[in-house]
C-alpha cells in the first residue's frame, strides 16, 4: 500500500503559477473541473483567465495586490468561469524567490450561500438596531427588561439617559422604582410589576419621576412578561417621557379654558365663519350666547348660517349672512349695523365687526365679535332727537327775534295810518269818500291783526295769564265760531267734567283754538267731522307711545280738535310748525298759524303734539300746565300692580318702533305678545293660531285690513274675542260706521303704560262676562 | 482639534530632490503600493505618496459620502493637500482611477502640477453604445461589486479571524482587514462604484499640461482602446508602453516603472514642462 498523495485526493483546487501568472501545476481536481488535459493547462493558461470577469476585477484590483504586498492572500470568495465551481474560497502564497504563487480554490457555494444569508440577516438585524436607535432618541422613548428569577434589571441607553443618569451600570429595581417622585407611585408601580411576573399581566404605570439631575419628568411605563417553557423569564418593558405631550396638553387645556370662559363672559358673541373657494360659506364657530339673540343653541345654528337673518323689525332679512359672505368673498373687514328681532320678540341693534383672513387651501375664515347696542343706539336717537329740538328753537328765536321786531316798527306805522284814516273819517267827507275810507280801515285792521299773531309767534306778545278752565274758553270759541263754520260740518263735544284749572291767557288760547278749529275747516272742504275734546293727563316717562322730551313730567289739561279730513302727508309732518310753511294756496295762508299756536303754547310752558292718517284726518293736542296745587292728581300706577297672567295678546302695530315698546310694556306686565306688522299679517297669524286672548290693535295700517277691519274678520272666526283700538287722531267720527261694538275699548294716543293695561285688563274681564 | 489634510492623508515624504513627484494610488489599495517605486525615486526627487479618503490609514472624518460620491470630491481633496504642503507645480502620477482624479484637479486648478504621468488610465471602464471599448459590461461591475461586498461585508468581517486561524491571535485579523487597504466596506464600495461608473472622456480635451501616459503590455482593466482613447483624447499626450502585464506594474515590475518615470519626468516633461513655463 503505497502513499497517499493528499493533492491528487483532496477536492480543492491546488494551482501554482509562475510571476507572469501562468499555471505551473494544477491537480486532479482542478483539471477536472476545467475538463482538461495537464498538458492543455500547464504552461498554457493564466489563472485569472478561470475567472469571471467581476471576478478577474476584483483579482487585479484587491487580491494581486495584497499577494504582493502581504505575501498570502487567506480565503477570499472569488467567482469563476462556469466549468468550475461557480463560487470558491481562494487562498494563496507568494513564492519571494521567484516571484510565483500557489493556490488553494476551495469550492464553497453552499457556504457562500449561507454566509449571503448570513449576512441579509445581519443587515437586517443592524437596520432593526437603527430603527429602535431612531425610535429611542427622537421619540424619548427607552426599553428596559427585568430577568428573572435574578430581578436584574436591564436599561436600554435611552432609559439611562432619561433618568439623568451616564450609561453604564444599571440600579437595581428597588431603586429604579425609587425615581418615582410620589412614594404611591413607586408602591402603584412595584405592585403592577408583580402582577406581571405573578399573573403574566400586561400593564402601564404612568407618574412622574425625579431624573438624577433633580428634574421632574412624567413618564409612562409598560410591562409584559415574556414565557419560555411554561414559564415567565422575563418581563420586557417600554420607558417614555410624556413630559412635553402633558405640558402641551395643559397648555392647551388652559388656553381652551380660557378662550372659552372669555367667550361665555363675553356681554356678545364670538363667530366664526368658513368658506372654501367654490361653496357656500359655513358657521365654524359660535357661542354660546347666541342663544340670547336668536333663540338657539350654538350647534343648532351653525347647521345654516342663513339662521342668522332672523328678521328684523319689517320681517325682512337682517342681511347679516349676506354681509359677511360678501366680505368673505372680497376678504373686506367687517363692520356693520343690524337689527334683527330676537325669540322674545325684542327689536335689538347688533354691532358687527370682524377681519377676513385666508385659512389655506382657497378658504377664507372671518372671525367676527357681535355686540347688543340696542342701548346705544337709542341714546343716539335719543341725542338726535334733542338736537333737533335744540335746533328749532333756535331757528324760532331767530325767526321771533326778527319777526318780532318788525312787527313791533309795522304796529307803529299801522297805528298812524289807522289814525290818520280816523280822523278822516271824522271830517266831513262824502258818502263815496267814507266808503273808501272804511275799506281802507278794515285792512288796516287785519294788518294789525297780522302783526299781533306775529308778535304771538315772536312770543313778544303781551300775555295775561289768568285761571281759567278750558272748558270755558271751547264752549265759548265755539260759540262765536259756530258761524263761521259751514253747515256741513258735524261739530262734537268732548269735554271732561272736573278738568283741571290751567293758568292761560285767554284770548290767545282761544285764538290756537280758533287757528286749529280753521284748519281743520279746511281740511275738510267736502264736510266731514270735527271733534273738540278736553281730559285731564300726567305726562311722565309712563308714555308707551312716544316721548315728551321737552315739558317737564307733572300734570297737565289737553286740548284735542280731530277732524275726518285730508290728512297731512308724512314728508308735510315735519315742517307744519315752520314759521311761513303753508301747504294752502297763496293768499289763503299765512304760514304762521300753527307757528304761533306752537310759540304760544311753548310760552305758556306746554306743548303740542299733532296725529295724523292720511286720507282719514288729523288730531292736534294741546298741553296746558294743570295749575300747581289744583284737583286730585291721579296716583301712577304701580309698575308691577298687574299681572297678564300670561294671556295671550295679538299686537297689530305698523311703526316698528312703537310695536317694539308695546312688547316690551306688555311683557313686563306678563301678557305674552304676537306681533303682527298689519292688520294682513294679525289676520293670518290668526287663522294659524286663534289661541289668543286679545286683539290690540291699531286703527289705521298699510294694507286691505284696518283696525276695524281686522276686528270683524276676528270675530268671523272668534265673535267673542276682546279687542282694544289705538288710534292718535281717532275721533268718534272716525269709528263711526265702522261696525265697532259698544263695549270695544278705544285708546286715544298718546296712551299710558297704566291705561294700556287698564284698558287690556278691562276687556279681558267683559269677555269673562260675556262668556258666562 | 482639526487635523490637517497632510496628516487626513498621512502624507509622506522622502528623498531630497530638486523636483517633487507626488504618487497616487488607485482604487482598492493605499499608499503602501509605492513601496518598491518610492525608495528608488527619492534618491533622486523628493517623493510624496499618501492616502485617499476611505484609503489606509486616512482619517475616518475626511470621508464625506455626499462629496466623495463622485471623482471631483477626491479631486478637491488633492488640491486641499497640494495647497497644505504648498505643492503646487509639483509632478503628479497617477496610477489607475487616480489617473483621471488628477486630470480633474488640474482643470479645477490650472498649474497645480507641472505634468501629469498616468499609471494604466482609463477615462471610462464601460463599454458604452457609442462604440467605446472601455472593457467592463455593467453586469460584470454588478458582479465585481457584489464579491467586493462578499469579502469586506460578509467574510472578511465575519470569517476573517476564522481565516487567518486562532492560533494567530485577534491582531493578525486586524491586520488582515487592514491589509484590504480599504478598511470600511461601506466605502471600498462606494469608492469602486463612483470609480467604474465614472466618464471623464469629456474633460480631456481641455487638459493643457504635459500627459504621459505608462500602459501595460496588457491589462485587464485598461484595455488596450481605453489607453489609446486617453491618449488620443488629450492635447500633450506621450505614451509608452511597458513589457510589465496586468493592471499594476508599479507592484509587479516596479523596477521597470521606476525607469519609465525617471525617462518621462526627466526627458519628455521636463523639457515641455520647462517649455510651457518659457511659453
Amino acid at each position: 500500500m503505497g502513499v497517499l498523495d493528499p493533492a491528487s485526493l483532496t477536492t480543492c483546487g491546488l494551482v501554482s503559477v509562475a510571476s507572469d501568472g501562468v499555471i505551473q501545476e494544477a491537480n486532479a481536481a482542478f483539471l477536472a473541473w476545467l475538463g482538461r488535459s495537464r498538458s492543455e493547462v500547464v504552461g498554457q493558461m493564466r489563472l485569472q483567465d478561470r475567472f469571471t470577469p467581476g471576478g478577474r476585477l476584483y483579482f487585479q484590483t484587491h487580491l494581486l495586490p495584497m499577494l504582493r504586498l502581504n505575501g498570502e492572500i487567506a480565503a477570499s470568495a472569488i467567482n469563476m468561469l462556469p466549468d468550475a465551481p461557480e463560487s470558491v474560497l481562494l487562498s494563496a502564497r507568494s513564492d519571494p524567490e521567484g516571484g510565483g504563487a500557489a493556490f488553494v480554490l476551495m469550492p464553497a457555494v453552499e457556504r457562500l450561500r449561507r454566509e449571503a444569508r448570513l449576512t441579509e440577516r445581519v443587515a437586517q438585524s443592524r437596520q432593526k438596531e437603527s430603527w429602535l436607535a431612531q425610535i429611542e432618541t427622537l421619540a424619548d422613548i427607552g426599553a428596559w427588561a427585568v430577568t428573572l428569577p435574578d430581578m436584574k434589571l436591564h436599561w436600554s441607553d435611552a432609559v439611562f439617559r432619561l433618568h439623568g443618569l451616564p450609561v453604564g451600570n444599571e440600579p437595581d429595581l428597588e431603586t429604579a422604582l425609587g425615581y418615582y417622585a410620589d412614594p404611591a407611585d413607586r408602591e402603584r408601580a412595584a405592585a403592577r410589576f408583580a402582577a406581571v411576573v405573578d399573573q403574566g399581566a400586561t400593564v402601564e404605570v404612568e407618574a412622574r419621576i425625579v431624573t438624577a439631575d433633580g428634574r421632574l419628568r412624567n413618564v409612562r411605563s409598560h410591562a409584559r412578561p415574556v414565557w419560555h417553557q411554561g414559564r415567565i423569564i422575563r418581563v420586557d418593558g417600554l420607558f417614555q417621557d410624556i413630559t412635553p405631550q402633558r405640558e402641551a396638553e395643559a397648555a392647551r387645556d388652559q388656553a381652551v379654558t380660557r378662550l372659552s370662559g372669555m367667550a361665555e363672559n363675553l356681554p356678545g358673541v364670538l363667530l366664526t365663519v368658513e368658506k372654501p373657494a367654490r361653496g357656500p360659506a359655513r358657521i365654524a364657530y359660535v357661542s354660546s350666547r347666541c342663544r340670547e339673540f336668536w333663540g338657539l343653541p350654538p350647534e343648532e345654528l351653525s347647521r345654516d348660517i342663513a339662521l342668522l337673518d332672523r328678521p328684523g323689525p319689517e320681517g325682512t332679512p337682517a342681511g347679516l349672512s349676506a354681509t359677511i359672505t360678501a366680505a368673505l368673498e372680497r376678504g373686506l373687514p367687517l363692520a356693520d349695523r343690524f337689527r334683527i328681532t330676537d325669540p322674545a320678540g325684542t327689536e335689538r341693534w347688533l354691532s358687527l365687526c370682524g377681519s377676513v383672513t385666508g385659512a389655506g387651501g382657497g378658504w377664507v375664515r372671518a372671525d367676527c365679535i357681535i355686540l347688543d347696542i340696542t342701548a346705544e343706539v337709542e341714546a343716539e336717537a335719543q341725542l338726535e332727537r334733542q338736537s333737533a329740538l335744540i335746533r328749532h328753537v333756535q331757528k324760532s328765536e331767530s325767526l321771533g327775534q326778527l319777526t318780532g321786531g318788525m312787527a313791533h316798527d309795522f304796529n307803529n306805522i299801522l297805528a298812524v295810518i289807522l289814525g290818520n284814516l280816523e280822523l278822516l273819517r271824522a271830517g266831513d267827507g262824502a258818502d263815496d269818500e267814507v266808503a273808501l275810507i272804511d275799506a281802507a280801515l278794515a285792512a288796516t285792521e287785519r294788518g294789525a291783526g297780522l302783526t299781533r299773531s306775529l308778535l304771538a309767534f315772536a312770543r313778544k306778545a303781551p300775555l295775561a295769564p289768568a285761571i281759567c278752565d278750558l272748558n270755558q274758553i271751547v264752549r265759548d270759541t265755539r260759540d262765536w265760531t259756530g258761524r263761521t263754520l259751514p253747515a256741513h260740518l258735524a261739530i262734537e263735544t268732548s269735554l271732561l267734567e272736573g278738568l283741571w284749572p290751567v293758568e292761560v291767557d285767554v284770548d290767545s288760547t282761544a285764538s290756537a283754538l280758533l287757528n286749529l278749529l280753521v284748519n281743520a275747516r279746511d281740511a275738510m272742504p267736502d264736510g266731514g267731522s270735527l271733534t273738540i275734546e278736553t281730559a285731564n293727563v300726567r305726562i311722565d316717562d309712563d308714555y308707551v307711545t312716544e316721548r315728551f322730551d321737552e315739558v317737564p313730567s307733572g300734570r297737565y289739561v289737553m286740548l284735542s280738535v280731530s277732524d275726518t279730513g285730508l290728512g297731512i302727508a308724512p314728508e308735510v309732518l315735519p315742517h307744519i310748525f315752520v314759521p311761513f310753511y303753508t301747504t294752502k294756496p297763496v293768499g289763503r295762508g299765512s304760514g304762521l298759524g300753527l307757528s304761533m299756536v306752537e310759540g304760544f303754547m311753548k310760552q305758556s310752558g306746554g306743548t303740542i303734539r299733532v296725529y295724523s292718517e292720511p286720507g282719514k284726518g288729523t288730531t292736534f293736542k294741546l298741553y296746558f300746565p294743570a295749575r300747581p296745587g289744583s284737583g286730585a292728581v291721579p296716583a301712577p300706577l304701580p309698575r308691577e300692580a298687574v299681572r297678564g297672567g300670561g294671556r295671550r295678546v295679538l299686537l297689530a302695530e305698523d311703526e316698528s318702533a312703537l310695536r317694539t315698546l308695546l312688547v316690551r310694556t306688555l311683557e313686563a306686565a306678563g301678557y305674552q305678545v304676537i306681533t303682527a306688522a298689519s292688520g294682513d299679517m294679525a289676520a293670518d297669524i290668526f287663522a294659524e293660531d286663534p289661541g289668543c286672548d286679545l286683539l290690540l290693535t291699531d286703527i289705521v295700517m298699510p294694507g286691505k285690513l284696518q283696525g276695524p277691519g281686522l276686528a270683524r274678520a276676528l270675530r268671523r272666526l272668534r265673535p267673542e274675542l276682546p279687542v282694544v283700538f289705538m288710534s292718535g287722531y281717532a275721533a268718534e267720527a272716525a269709528v263711526h260706521g265702522n261696525g265697532l261694538e259698544p263695549d270695544d275699548i278705544r285708546l286715544t294716543k298718546p296712551v299710558r303704560r297704566g291705561d294700556l293695561i287698564a284698558a287690556l285688563e278691562r276687556a279681558l274681564a267683559s269677555r269673562r262676562q260675556g262668556g258666562r | 482639534m482639526k487635523l490637517q489634510p497632510r496628516e487626513q492623508h498621512c502624507a509622506r515624504v522622502s528623498g531630497q530632490g530638486g523636483r517633487t513627484i507626488v504618487l497616487a494610488h488607485g482604487f482598492g489599495c493605499d499608499q503602501t503600493v509605492w513601496k518598491d517605486v518610492a525608495p528608488d525615486l527619492a534618491a533622486e526627487y523628493t517623493v510624496v505618496t499618501f492616502d485617499f479618503a476611505g484609503a489606509g490609514g486616512a482619517d475616518p472624518g475626511l470621508y464625506d459620502r455626499r462629496r466623495h460620491a463622485s471623482l471631483d470630491g477626491y479631486a478637491d481633496d488633492v488640491i486641499a493637500l497640494f495647497e497644505d504642503m504648498d505643492l503646487q507645480g509639483a509632478e503628479f502620477v497617477g496610477h489607475s482611477v487616480s489617473a483621471m482624479i488628477g486630470a480633474i484637479a488640474a482643470l479645477k486648478r490650472p498649474g497645480i502640477f507641472s505634468s501629469l504621468v498616468m499609471i494604466g488610465p482609463s477615462a471610462c471602464y464601460l463599454n458604452t453604445s457609442d462604440g467605446y471599448h472601455g472593457g467592463f459590461e455593467m453586469r460584470e461591475v454588478e458582479e465585481f461589486l457584489d464579491l467586493l461586498d462578499r469579502n469586506f461585508a460578509g467574510f472578511a468581517a465575519t470569517f476573517a479571524p476564522i481565516a487567518t486561524g486562532p492560533a494567530n491571535g485577534p491582531e493578525v485579523a486586524e491586520e488582515f482587514a487592514r491589509t484590504l487597504c480599504l478598511n470600511d466596506a461601506e466605502i471600498a464600495s462606494a469608492f469602486a462604484r463612483v470609480t467604474f461608473m465614472s466618464d471623464t472622456r469629456k474633460l480631456l480635451p481641455a487638459l493643457r499640461l504635459p500627459v504621459h501616459v505608462l500602459a501595460c503590455s496588457e491589462d485587464p482593466i485598461a484595455p488596450v482602446p481605453a489607453i489609446e482613447f486617453v491618449h488620443e483624447a488629450i492635447p500633450h499626450c506621450s505614451m509608452e508602453t511597458l513589457e510589465a502585464t496586468g493592471h499594476c506594474p508599479h507592484i509587479t515590475h516596479p523596477a521597470e516603472v521606476v525607469a519609465a518615470l525617471r525617462r518621462a519626468l526627466d526627458e519628455r516633461l521636463g523639457g515641455q514642462a520647462a517649455n510651457a513655463a518659457g511659453g
